[in-house]
Formats: structure tokens, C-alpha cells, sequence
């Protein structure tokens, strides 16, 4: 493998601790709150590394994180806190972009150990599927007249796009759903771990918004993830076993500054497919690396449809064959590209998407429920829709 | 006898936060659907914006909406985001295209329609309604259908 970094390889950035709280289904961990999940999967992270949490320097969070840098500096004793940054956005589409904060971070000498964390507890009021949310967003009152007030309503129109543009049909997104949740079945952490879902289940459950049946949208859940990121030559004073970052950024196709959250007027010939090409060529010349030779992915799949468009945005397959590509088996376990190995955002639990880089970190020391024989190479994927998203390719 | 709304009114949420948008709602509510278009190089823009995204100019006229519209895309929203519209779902949501006017769209309902007779490139026709104090939208029908 090259890089076309160029930073100096003991600079080069790497994940050397993960740690998450128990995740739970929305409001069962609402007694603690989210300072308190996050200080437990920040010292799960330092334990897993073999670092004192006071040797934090850094702190990186998106989606607005209520744990703030000075919550964190106080509770974790951290004794020289030297970068701290907070990714614009909600939702998950930050989750890669902190990451690639971090690693900004560390590779520029800025701070030596960096935490990146995200910590929800899930509050009434503010569910997924209710508008209350949206109050602050600049341009819902383009959006609320008519209806359009939560993320699968926001989402669903370009979704409908892509399956008449290209023939996707419901079997898709649902094999999308199920095989995510056959994954949950082997992963004790998964919320809907004990909890399968059949073909029948999935074509019985309520829409939500055409196409969107329940199973296509993710859950509401309680917990916290956090990745310690440090530099390679630092990695090897640790016990553990290093996972280089070989590229993390944001991005997002021109055109984007007004799109799900907006008046959708993004380029029409990318409406119903995604704003993730740009940011997918970036990051794999970033990483020095080509699709083919990823052996894993972790998926942003807060809906079903937008696996398919990932897929296609990231170069795992070609535009438009995101249908037919799931259709046999290949996301499954044992397929040529197994996707969220952990169950995902819809089946493992919805903490934003980090949880996803931590499932890619599991794979590459191969500590996996869903292990990828060999894997060395895994792409994660952070949103596709409202710019920025953002990404990352993780390799051992 | 009057037509029911197609959504009621949903309060503060609806009100416009950025000063840009202020006047497109003012024209709407004389209603006109007018968009941005620059003073300097006469290209279009919506949403409504500070400046220019062509050229970087802020200045700007509000020019009418060409008259041909067409569903870009749509929705069928069956789970009431809000309690105020529990009586209302299903209900869709319409994003229309304008013939002639590259990537402006509007977010928007169609009316008089069944859900399984949207179809993508569906030519519309834009009628207004009043949602509430101060308040007229602008919502389809299929072209021809009378509002």
C-alpha cells in the first residue's frame, strides 16, 4: 500500500482505543444522561488503548454534542487539552468528519491524543419521526408548510428519484434490512440482537413515508462511542494493536448547499443518486488505495435506500446497480463485500454512525461478531445527503 | 362552502428565519411565486440567497416563476410528524421542477390526487391556498385539473 500523504509515518494517524457504553433502546439510559455516557465510552476507549485518560489532548464531536470540551476536560482530569472541535451538522453525517478532525489533529503535531466521541440520549420531543427538531433549521419554513418535518419525509423524494431511475425495488431495500439484522444476531451489543426479521415481517411493517416502511429507517437509541486516535510512533508504546487511518474527510458534490434541508435543488442528475462522488474520489487518492481493494464497508444506513446510493457514490459497485448488487447475498456474511457487520444504525444501535468505525476498527484486529476473514482494508461512510458528509478508509 | 385546507396551519415553525426569505413569502402572500434572479449576470437562483452563486453579485430582482411545472419527485408521508397533522396523513409532499429553469425546485403539495396517481414528469399547475394568518402557499394540481 502507498500514500499519497505527506505526512512522516510515525505521524501517521491511528485508531488505538475503542469504547462504548451499553446501547440501549431511546430513553432507558435517560436517568444518566450523556455526559455520563460519554465519560464511560471515553474511559472504555483509554482502558482499551492502555492510556491514562488524562494524557487526552484532544476532544472532536459533531451533530452538537451536549458533552462539552470543558464537561469532558473536568471529569476526565485532563491535564494539557490542546485542540477541541465540534463538526458542523446533525444527524450522523459528521461522524467520519471529527475523525478526520482528530486525525488533522495529531498529524500536524497540534495534539498527541485525541478523543473523538459521540454520546445521545434520545429525548421526547425531539424522535425522529416528530418535527420537533427542526425548529432551527435556516430553511424549514420551505419545508414545514407542505408537510415535509422529518428526516424521512426530508430524505424520501430523492429516494423514490433514485428507484425510478434506476429499477430498485422494495426487495432490495429490504434485503438491505435483513441482512443488517442477521449481523445484530450474532453481536450481543446489538439492540436488536434476539430479534430477526423475516421477508414477511419487514412487507408487513407500517409505512413511514413511500418508500420507507418502518424496518427502512433506523432506530432511536441511548449510548455513546468514542475512538482514541494517536500518532503511529506513539501507537507503539501501547498494547494494542494499531489500525492506521489511512484517509478521513468531508466532502460533499457541488451544488448541495440547498438539498434534503433545503428547497432540494441539487443537480438533478445526482437528485436520486447522492453528493458523495467528489468526496469518494478524495479519499481514496487520499488513502492511495482503489475500491477494489476494500474488504469490508460500514454504511451510513440511517435508511435503507441510502446503502444502495452509498454503495454505488463509493465506487463498491456501478451507478445504478446498487439493486442488483445486494440482491445475491453480497452484503451478507461470507459475500464478497459485507456491509455493517455489526447489525448497522437500523439493527446494532444509532449513535450517530461512529459506532460503525468502531465496528470497522473490530474488523481489522479481527474482533468481529460478522469477522471478515483476512479483512485489511475497510471503508466507512458518514451520510449522503446534506453537505458536508464525510468518510473514511481504515487499513491494517 | 369552502375547500379544506390540504395541511393546516403548523404556527412559528413555518415562519421565515433568514431575512432573504422574507420577500418570498411577501410575494407569495400577492400570489406571485417569484424567484431571485441576478441583476448582473441573469441567472436564477432559489432558495433565496445573499449573493450570487454564479457570479458573486448581490444584487438581485424577484422574477415570476415560469408557468410550466412538473413533479420532480414525491412522498407519501403516512406517519403524522406532528400531532396537528395526525388528520391529515396520508398526505404528499411534491418536489416540482419549473420547464426551463435549471435545478430550481420548490417543496410543495399536489392536490386532488390519489397516492398511486403521482407519477415523476407529471405536468403541474400551480393555485394557491390560504394556510393561515398571513400565510398563502403555493400547491399544484395535475395541469388541466381545476384546483
Amino acid at each position: 500500500m502507498s500514500s499519497a500523504s505527506p505526512v512522516r509515518d510515525g505521524q501517521r494517524a491511528c485508531i488505538v482505543g475503542i469504547g462504548e457504553t451499553r446501547y440501549t433502546k431511546r430513553g432507558e439510559q435517560a436517568g444518566r444522561g450523556e455526559w455520563a455516557l460519554a465519560c464511560e465510552a471515553a474511559l472504555n476507549a483509554t482502558r482499551d488503548a492502555g492510556l491514562d485518560p488524562r494524557h487526552i489532548e484532544g476532544l472532536a464531536s459533531y451533530s452538537g454534542d451536549t458533552s462539552l470540551p470543558w464537561l469532558m476536560q473536568h471529569a476526565l482530569g485532563i491535564q494539557r487539552l490542546r485542540f477541541a472541535s465540534m463538526v458542523w451538522g446533525g444527524g450522523g453525517s459528521g461522524a467520519c468528519g471529527s475523525l478526520a478532525h482528530a486525525v488533522a489533529a495529531v498529524e500536524s503535531g497540534q495534539a498527541a491524543n485525541v478523543l473523538v466521541f459521540r454520546s445521545i440520549v434520545q429525548r421526547p420531543g425531539s424522535r425522529y419521526g416528530e418535527a420537533g427538531g427542526f425548529s432551527e433549521v435556516p430553511q424549514i419554513d420551505l419545508l414545514a408548510p407542505f408537510g415535509m418535518l422529518m428526516p424521512a419525509s426530508m430524505m424520501a423524494p430523492s429516494f423514490i428519484r433514485y428507484m425510478y431511475e434506476y429499477g430498485i425495488r422494495t426487495e432490495h431495500l429490504a434485503e438491505v434490512a435483513i441482512a443488517f439484522r442477521d449481523n445484530a444476531q450474532r453481536n450481543p451489543r446489538a439492540v436488536m440482537h434476539g430479534l430477526p426479521l423475516s421477508m414477511d415481517q419487514y412487507m408487513a411493517a407500517r409505512m413511514i413515508a413511500e418508500p420507507l416502511r418502518l424496518y427502512d429507517c433506523c432506530q432511536e437509541n441511548d449510548g455513546a462511542c468514542a475512538l482514541l486516535v494517536t500518532s503511529a510512533e506513539r501507537a507503539r508504546d501501547l498494547p494494542c494493536k494499531p489500525v492506521r487511518v489511512m484517509a478521513a474527510q468531508q466532502g460533499g458534490n457541488p451544488g448541495w448547499g440547498s438539498a434534503t434541508m433545503g428547497s432540494h435543488t441539487m443537480p438533478a442528475a445526482e437528485y436520486g443518486w447522492g453528493n458523495g462522488e467528489q468526496l469518494s474520489r478524495d479519499l481514496y487518492a487520499g488513502a492511495g488505495l482503489s475500491p477494489s481493494e476494500v474488504d469490508f464497508a460500514q454504511i451510513y444506513d440511517h435508511f435503507t435506500p441510502a446503502v444502495l446510493m452509498s454503495l454505488e457514490n463509493f465506487g463498491l459497485c456501478g451507478r445504478g446497480e446498487g439493486g442488483d448488487f445486494v440482491a445475491d447475498g453480497k452484503i451478507r456474511r461470507g459475500g464478497s463485500m459485507p456491509l455493517n457487520t455489526a447489525g448497522g444504525l437500523l439493527s446494532e444501535a444509532y449513535i450517530h454512525g461512529l459506532n460503525l468505525v468502531a465496528e470497522a476498527v473490530r474488523q481489522l484486529r479481527g474482533e468481529s461478531t460478522s469477522q471478515v476473514p483476512g479483512a485489511r482494508v475497510g471503508l466507512v461512510t458518514a451520510g449522503i445527503g446534506s453537505t458536508p458528509i464525510s468518510a473514511a478508509i481504515l487499513a491494517v | 362552502m369552502t375547500m379544506p385546507n390540504y395541511l393546516p396551519d403548523l404556527g412559528p415553525i413555518t415562519a421565515p428565519q433568514l431575512p432573504e426569505h422574507i420577500s418570498f413569502w411577501e410575494n407569495c402572500a400577492k400570489r406571485e411565486l417569484r424567484f431571485q434572479c441576478c441583476s448582473e449576470c441573469e441567472r436564477w437562483r432559489h432558495p433565496p440567497a445573499p449573493v450570487c452563486p454564479h457570479c458573486g453579485s448581490a444584487g438581485a430582482t424577484w422574477k415570476l416563476a415560469p408557468p410550466r411545472a412538473e413533479l420532480f419527485s414525491y412522498t407519501v408521508v403516512h406517519h403524522a410528524p406532528t400531532p396537528a397533522l395526525r388528520g391529515y396523513v396520508p398526505y404528499n409532499i411534491a418536489i416540482v421542477a419549473f420547464t426551463d429553469l435549471i435545478d430550481i425546485r420548490i417543496v410543495s403539495n399536489v392536490l386532488n390526487i390519489l397516492p398511486q396517481d403521482l407519477c415523476i414528469g407529471m405536468p403541474l399547475q400551480l393555485v394557491w391556498q390560504d394556510q393561515g394568518p398571513g400565510r398563502v402557499v403555493p400547491l399544484f394540481v395535475r395541469e388541466g385539473a381545476a384546483a
